[in-house]
């Protein structure tokens, strides 16, 4: 049987705010049909989730209004139905994964009492134990878990049992937000084989927002873009990726970092640097405390790096890859001297930074020569500038501490600095919240260059970032590098990034560096099943 | 994910800085924004002293001479008395060859001093209010609503005093702790905690027993106890910034710790003091009327309006007294919850990201 379980036309969704009526969805129309893995892609802000959510007759709050359009289930219209139809809809005939699976989950109830209040929620309970082994077991997690607390679960498994309770009702549908965007990429792909495989054996029809488009790829059998509120461009990804049509669309697609199927050596690759170690690492290994005992002495460690061997050379790019855990932001920090290593040492520039006595003792002018050489750039675009300060002070400031700047040249060294990064000069006197995300990101590696480093360390900079963002910044990165003369540190879980910038690279696994080399022959011929494994996990943008 | 912030682009008004953007938002807030507007001025009235509530003309004119009273001392024999003391400008006025001399004088709005006693009425006091006395008179025959004025000011610049020495030593001490972390943190910690078990109310009174009840002594020996609790906010907005982007960013770029402390830190863990502030006062206000009441606070015969509650207490029969300090204390109090109200809007997070 055929047919839409999910049509949406014309759709119009407004929010009331101070200006009056701010539309975010301007005429949307789609149609899931049944059985069919459904792919909303769009950027952050382009009105998806509001799109995927009237699935549901949600709107969003505060201030939601559905100005124009029709939203129908198996042919019922959603937002004329009495509030008990509503809840019936509600997780009974559309089931719904969000994003985050750790706050899906109420930390204070066992997973199998969540999962069994899923079960009677609608009524039709029947035998709620059996039926919720059976759950467990068609979303292939072990029974153990039904008793476990949702602490004691990997986020991977989190998601299962998310997944599980969505499909507890054998709904016609399900609303999948974003469901993998918090996961490491190989459990990324083990969810949506699972989705996949639920599909065909339930014929349940899959709505999937994402803004991975390369995700979707090889699994969706029809997409919609989406941008400011509108689809651009909807079809099979076989004609998507042949021949996109939409100029947005184009640009996406040209933004997805990719590694090639058939790894050549890339014909830019050059020989192994050779240089001095601008920072080196010996035999390092990083503990934290976990449990104190009574009188708050540690009891248990934690290790995030054990026995890390590591150099970076003048003049090198060298990636350093692993999945959240792994140890690779603790190790980038430890290397800079900003934490302090159990064992080993730490050498930047050939002088001995920190060991396990501590940091080593060094002049207030030494520390600040070497704050000046290696600089860093983190992560979370929301917090790296102070919120209180305009960019040309957040821009100013470390120049003129370190001696780069007077009052009076501030101006235009600051005005240089947001040329390099493509930015208006009218911004030196804004403030980090008239920024997106990108532009804050820009900021942040303006203000770290600033101070012509010698070595920069990038943690995971790109991977809060939309695709073309994302672009954006390795362009600009890749380009500062040829003309600077700049060595990098760039830690990130995405392989094809870690590619894009880097010409050695090194793969973190539970604290120890389990394969290293040029990137073209560590992607080629992987030598560690873990390598294999995060490579094979990559989602790749069909060709065809 | 990336904020949807001014993806939409934001008309002007987006270039304001947080403290700006938050001062609007705490005016959209009218009720607020009115209460701050009607405390500011009845503070600034207050402050007139003896210009809005006294016995000195502002203004005379004796004997072709035109004098200032408020300001300058004249004795009694200047204006052809006996004494060398300093004249009853009332009494002066109400003298038959006063007005003859073509002389004249102009008084506050309120011409009566909060410590003038008008014991030569007829009738004992208390008085029932009257066209000279708008609230009437208290128990030692002084005028209620001169005393309340001074209470006021007395009153706010107590509060104010003592919110803003605690919050210096509050944001101080949670700042450090939090700041520095580790061994003084624990150890600050416990002694904070010791600290905070000791009796306040006795402390005080031993204090104000040993060394006088002055205004200084009372606000030092309140302040010792008000700087707590802004320390606990303070110690956790410290502890949750310094791991922030921007200030592990300033460590990594080589800025001092003075800087990291003052600049990036600091600016952003005020929100606590800035929305606890107008409670605080409140608690000073009220703190400092309950130990005026029990008669461990200021020294009479300073005007103060938990004196004034104990007088009415005594003379429930003169239901003026107690009726205009409550109503007084009552309108104060509302009005500065008003004001706080619309700080917390005005710092509210939510509003913030949107």
């Amino acid at each position: 049987m055929s047919g839409a379980v999910l049509g949406i036309s014309g759709l119009r969704i407004g929010v009331k705010d101070a200006g009056g009526v701010r539309e975010l969805t301007r005429g949307v129309s789609l149609e899931v049909r049944r059985g069919e893995f459904f792919a909303l892609v769009g950027e952050s802000g382009s009105g998806k989730t509001i799109t995927a959510q009237t699935a549901l007759g949600f709107l969003p709050r505060p201030g939601g209004v559905l100005l124009e359009g029709d939203v129908r289930l198996e042919g019922e219209p959603v937002f004329s139905m009495p509030e008990e139809r509503l809840r019936e809809l509600r997780g009974g005939r559309v089931g719904m994964v969000f994003q985050e699976p750790s706050s899906a989950l109420d930390p204070l109830m066992r997973v199998g009492d969540q999962m069994r209040e899923a079960v009677r929620l609608h009524g039709k309970a029947g035998d709620v134990e059996k039926r919720v082994r059976e759950m467990a077991r068609s979303v292939e997690l072990p029974e153990r878990v039904i008793d476990a607390w949702p602490h004691e679960l990997s986020g991977g498994m989190l998601q299962r049992a998310v997944v599980a309770m969505a499909l507890a009702h054998r709904p016609a549908l399900l609303v999948a937000d974003e469901p993998t965007t918090a996961l490491d990429v190989t459990i990324q792909a083990q969810v949506l084989d699972l989705l996949d495989r639920l599909r065909r054996e339930t014929g349940v029809s899959v709505l999937f927002v994402t803004h991975n488009l390369a995700l979707v790829a090889q699994r969706a059998d029809r997409l919609a873009v989406m941008q400011r509120g509108e689809i651009v461009e909807e079809g099979t990804p076989a004609e998507f990726f042949r021949a996109p049509r939409h100029p947005y669309s184009r640009r996406l697609l040209a933004a997805v970092p990719r590694l090639p199927e058939v790894l050549e050596p890339a014909p830019e690759e050059r020989p192994a640097p050779e240089g001095p170690a601008l920072a080196e690492a010996r035999g390092l290994r990083v503990r934290f405390p976990a449990k104190f005992s009574l009188f708050g002495k540690p009891k248990e460690w934690v290790e995030a790096v054990r026995g890390v061997d590591l150099a970076v050379r003048a003049d090198s790019a060298l990636g350093l890859v692993g999945e959240s855990g792994s140890g690779k932001s603790t190790l980038g920090q430890t290397l800079l001297g900003l934490i302090r290593p159990s064992e080993g040492e730490v050498f930047l520039d050939g002088r001995l930074v920190s060991d396990a006595k501590g940091f080593a003792k060094r002049s207030a002018e030494e520390e600040r020569r070497l704050r000046r050489a290696f600089q860093i750039v983190f992560q979370d675009t929301g917090s790296s500038l102070n919120p209180r300060m305009t960019v040309r002070q957040i821009l100013s400031l470390p120049m003129i501490r370190h001696g780069l700047c007077g009052r009076a040249d501030a101006e235009r060294k600051c005005a240089e600095l947001l040329d390099m990064v493509e930015l208006p000069r009218d911004s030196l006197s804004r403030f980090p919240h008239a920024f997106s995300g990108g532009q804050r990101q820009r900021i942040a590696v303006a203000r770290a260059l600033s101070l012509r480093p010698k070595l920069l360390v990038c943690d995971e900079i790109v991977s809060a970032l939309d695709v073309t963002v994302q672009a954006q910044i390795l362009a600009l990165l890749k380009r500062l590098r040829a003309e600077l003369g700049l060595s990098l540190l760039f830690i990130a879980h995405d392989l094809a990034v870690v590619r894009e910038v880097c010409e050695e690279v090194a793969v973190m696994k539970d604290g120890e560096i389990v394969e290293r080399g040029p990137c073209a022959s560590v992607f080629a011929r992987p030598s560690e099943p873990y390598t294999k494994k995060l490579l094979a996990a990559v989602p790749r943008v069909g060709e065809g | 994910m990336e904020k949807r912030r001014n993806a939409d682009g934001r008309a002007a008004g987006e270039n304001l800085s947080l403290a700006r953007l938050r001062w609007n938002r705490f005016k959209s807030v009218r009720r607020a924004y009115a209460s701050l507007v009607a405390l500011g001025v009845a503070f600034a009235i207050s402050l007139l002293g003896p210009l809005v509530a006294g016995d000195k003309p502002l203004l005379m004119k004796y004997e072709g001479r035109l004098l200032v009273p408020v300001f300058a001392f004249h004795s009694d024999a200047e204006f052809g008395g006996s004494r060398a003391s300093e004249a009853d400008y009332l009494a002066l006025k109400a003298r038959p060859d006063f007005a003859e001399g073509g002389n004249w004088m102009v008084f506050p709005i309120v011409p009566h001093d909060p410590l003038r006693s008008y014991i030569d009425a007829p009738e004992p006091p208390p008085h029932a209010p009257s066209a000279e006395h708008w609230l009437g008179t208290d128990g030692s025959a002084r005028d209620v609503l001169s005393r309340l004025i001074h209470g006021f000011r007395v009153s706010m610049l107590f509060a104010l005093s003592l919110v803003t020495v605690s919050a210096l030593f509050g944001v101080l001490a949670g700042g450090l702790q939090g700041f520095l972390g580790g061994r003084f943190d624990l150890a600050a910690q416990r002694f904070v905690e010791i600290w905070s078990a000791l009796p306040f109310l006795y402390v005080v009174i031993l204090v104000g027993a040993v060394f006088g009840r002055s205004f200084g002594m009372l606000l030092l020996s309140m302040a010792l106890f008000e700087w707590i609790g802004l320390s606990y906010y303070m110690r956790g907005e410290f502890l949750r910034l310094r791991n922030f982007g921007y200030v592990r960013s300033a460590r990594a770029l080589g800025m001092g710790r003075f800087h990291v402390f003052v600049r990036e830190i600091l600016p952003n863990a005020m929100t606590p003091v800035v929305t606890l502030l107008p409670f605080n006062l409140i608690g000073g206000i009220g703190s400092l009327t309950a130990l005026d009441f029990l008669g461990f606070g200021l020294q009479p015969p300073t005007p103060s309006w938990g004196e004034l509650l104990a007088q009415g207490l005594q003379h429930l029969y003169a239901p003026w007294i107690a009726g205009s300090v409550v109503a007084a204390l009552f309108v104060t109090l509302l009005l500065a919850t008003f004001v706080g109200e619309g700080a917390r809007t005005a710092f509210d997070p939510k509003a913030e990201r949107r």
